[in-house]
Parts: structure tokens; sequence; C-alpha cells
């Protein structure tokens, strides 16, 4: 009976074994770094629109337009 | 999942590791004396290499950290730091397996072993020095200065005391070209008693027949498991003729020079494996697989960087990265 460790079969089952989990861990990989990316963005824009200069106005005491 | 612009590469460079891998296992012939066992290299080596890359590269970043006090560059150091940890452990569990094929064992505490062994504790250290202090800043200059002193230390470990060491069984000679490996000389009237690797080698007699010179060496394996006797020869030009193997292991005896008149020889343990890289199919794998696992290691440290440049935005000095 062949089994997954004669001799013949065992390389194709190694290799099989490292290839499925080289593509797991490159679409987990994949994953995250389009993740990190979102993450990244949003907080520079976050960061842009937080940075923008504030509205300005001047309070004197003056009340000789009145 | 849908895919981005900018993805290209990072699906050739998906491509192209599963290229190594089924190169590796069906397109590169057998290495004599190992099997198929013996493929391991053309990941194990790499990866080992671009160890230490990434250990220098973090070195490089603390440097400039402690230069510009710019934290984005602490936060590089760390990101390539850890990646530089993460193949220091790849290459040891690859190397391990290699071990147990080769010399029966996954850990024999062989020099090679325990200076991988020490680099990965050294690393381990610098990341505990960083979750053990509060003050970020000072978290930062603490662990830079520390990370600059790791550097210094790693290319002793990983590539002068194996090399140094006698004892190593670790196959520089064997698998790197231009690498140059002495062997042991031994006496009839001296220094009998030598180690080649962790075994010990007691020289018994030397006797010319014909044209071949035999040595009689009696040969102790670690921790006395098996003692045997090989006898190892030289042909009349001078080269090796019959190479015993060692007991249980696929490693040979080598007898390089004898002098029969003077009693003195010198003898060698030869790797199966040998010039391997002088097949033309092997070469080229190894070589993309240096390409391939260079660029992931890129590719995980800018994802570990970007990651770790929001914590910092996020709550600047209040995580310990």
């Amino acid at each position: 009976m062949t089994t997954i460790l004669d001799a013949g079969v065992a390389i194709y089952v190694a290799m099989s074994t490292a290839l499925i989990v080289w593509v797991g861990v490159f679409f987990y990989l994949l994953r995250i770094d389009h993740a990190t990316q979102d993450v990244a963005r949003q907080l520079n824009e976050r960061t842009s629109s937080t940075d923008a200069p504030a509205p300005r106005a001047t309070i004197t005491n003056d009340r000789s337009a009145e | 999942m849908a895919l981005r612009k900018g993805d290209g590469l990072k699906i050739f460079l998906g491509l192209w590791i599963a290229a190594v891998i089924y190169t590796m296992f069906l397109v590169v012939p057998q290495y004599v004396g190992l099997g198929d066992a013996g493929r391991i290299i053309i990941v194990h080596v790499p990866v080992a290499w671009i160890t230490s890359a990434a250990f220098c590269l973090s070195a490089i970043y603390s440097i400039i950290y402690l230069w510009k006090r710019n934290p984005a560059s602490d936060v590089a150091a760390v990101a390539a730091a850890e990646v530089g940890t993460l193949y220091c452990i790849f290459a040891t569990i690859t190397g391990s397996i290699f071990a147990e094929v080769v010399w029966g064992t996954f850990w024999n505490w062989d020099p090679r072993e325990t200076s991988i062994l020490v680099l990965l504790l050294i690393y381990a250290a610098y990341f505990a020095l960083r979750s053990s202090v509060d003050d970020s800043e000072r978290r930062r200059r603490l662990a830079a200065v520390y990370n600059i002193f790791a550097a210094v230390t790693m290319p002793f470990l990983l590539f002068v005391a194996p090399r140094v060491a006698d004892s190593t069984l670790h196959p520089n000679c064997a698998f790197l070209q231009g690498s140059k490996c002495d062997g042991i000389s031994l006496s009839l009237t001296g220094a009998k008693i030598g180690q080649l690797g962790d075994v010990v080698i007691e020289f018994k007699s030397l006797v010319k027949t014909g044209t071949l010179t035999h040595a009689t060496i009696e040969v102790r394996m670690p921790g006395m498991k098996n003692i045997a006797t090989l006898v190892p020869s030289l042909d009349g030009d001078g080269k090796p003729a019959d190479r015993p193997e060692f007991p249980g292991q696929q490693f040979r005896m080598v007898l390089l020079e004898a002098d029969a008149t003077a009693g003195t020889i010198r003898v060698n343990m030869q790797a199966p494996g040998t010039n391997l890289l002088s097949n033309p199919r092997t070469l080229w794998v190894f070589l993309a697989s240096n390409l391939g696992f260079l660029a992931l290691a890129f590719w995980l440290y800018k994802i570990r960087r970007t990651i770790l440049q929001v914590q910092l935005t996020l709550t600047p000095g209040e995580i310990n990265i």
C-alpha cells in the first residue's frame, strides 16, 4: 500500500506542504499589509485635517466704532 | 480580498518564492550522501545571512537615532531587529532539521548551534530591555546603545566563532566555496589524540601496503555512544583513497597527508554534498532563494515599521515598542 511517506511520494508531500504553508503566509501578509496601509492613510488624513489653521478673531475693547 | 495598485510586485514575490520551493524539491539534484534532506540548504543559508543583514540595518538605525533623536529611526531599528530575530529562529530550526539528518540529533551544542542560540538570547534581551523601561526617551536611548553592542557581537557569533572553533560540525568547508578547513595533524610519537567535530579520534598506526598508505584511527562518538576503528587511506599520488564513514553519521573521515617515516598524518572530516554549488541548477536556485528571501525580509520590515509608526503616532511615548 502506498503511503505518503514512501520514497517516491514523500518529496511531493513535503513540497505540497511547504507550498500550502507559503500560500497561507503570503495571503496573511498581504492582508496585514493592506490593513496597515489603510490605517496609516486614515491616520495621515486625520492628522492633516487637524493641522489646518484654526479661524482667528481679534477681540478688543475699542468702542469707538459704535 | 481585492487587489490594489502596487500589489503586483508582492504577487510576483509570492510566485517567486513558490517557484523556489518547487525547484528546491523537484529540480535541484539530490546531494551526494544527504539525499533529499540536503535540499534544506537552499533555504537555510539565505535565511541565515539575511539575519545578519537585518541586524546590521537595525544597528544603523540605532546609530541614526542616537545622532538625530528622531523616534522614527528607533521604530525602524525595532522593525529590522524583529525581522532579523524571526529569520534567525527560522535559520535555527532549518539548521536543526539538517543536524538531525546528518548528525543524528536535532541539537548537540555544536559551536555553530551554541553561537546562534547566544545571538538569539542577545536579541531577546534587547526586546526585554525595551519592555522594561517606561520612560520612552530613556527606553529608546538605552535600547539604541544596547543594539549597537549586540550588532558588534553578531559577526563574531555568526561567522567568526564557528569558523575558528576546531570542533564544529557545521559544514563551512563543504558548502562555502573558497572556505578552507585544514583538519588536524596527529603523530605517533607526539599528539595521538585529537578532535574532529565533536568526535574524539586517536591515531593508532600507519602502514604502507603497496601504493596505499593506511592509517588506523579509533573514533569515539559524543557521549561514548559508539567506538569504532576507521582505516582511511592515501593513494600513491597523495590523494585520499578510502574514506570511511563515522559510525551513525553521514560524515566521512579523509586522510589528507601521511608521512610513514615520521609517523604523522593529517585527517579531516568530510561532509556529504561537497561542492554542491558547482551544479548550475543548484547554484541558480540558491541565488533565486537569496533574492526571494531578501525581498520577503524587506516586505516584512516595511509592514512592521508601518504598524509601529502608527502606534507611535496614536500614543506617542505610551507604548513599549
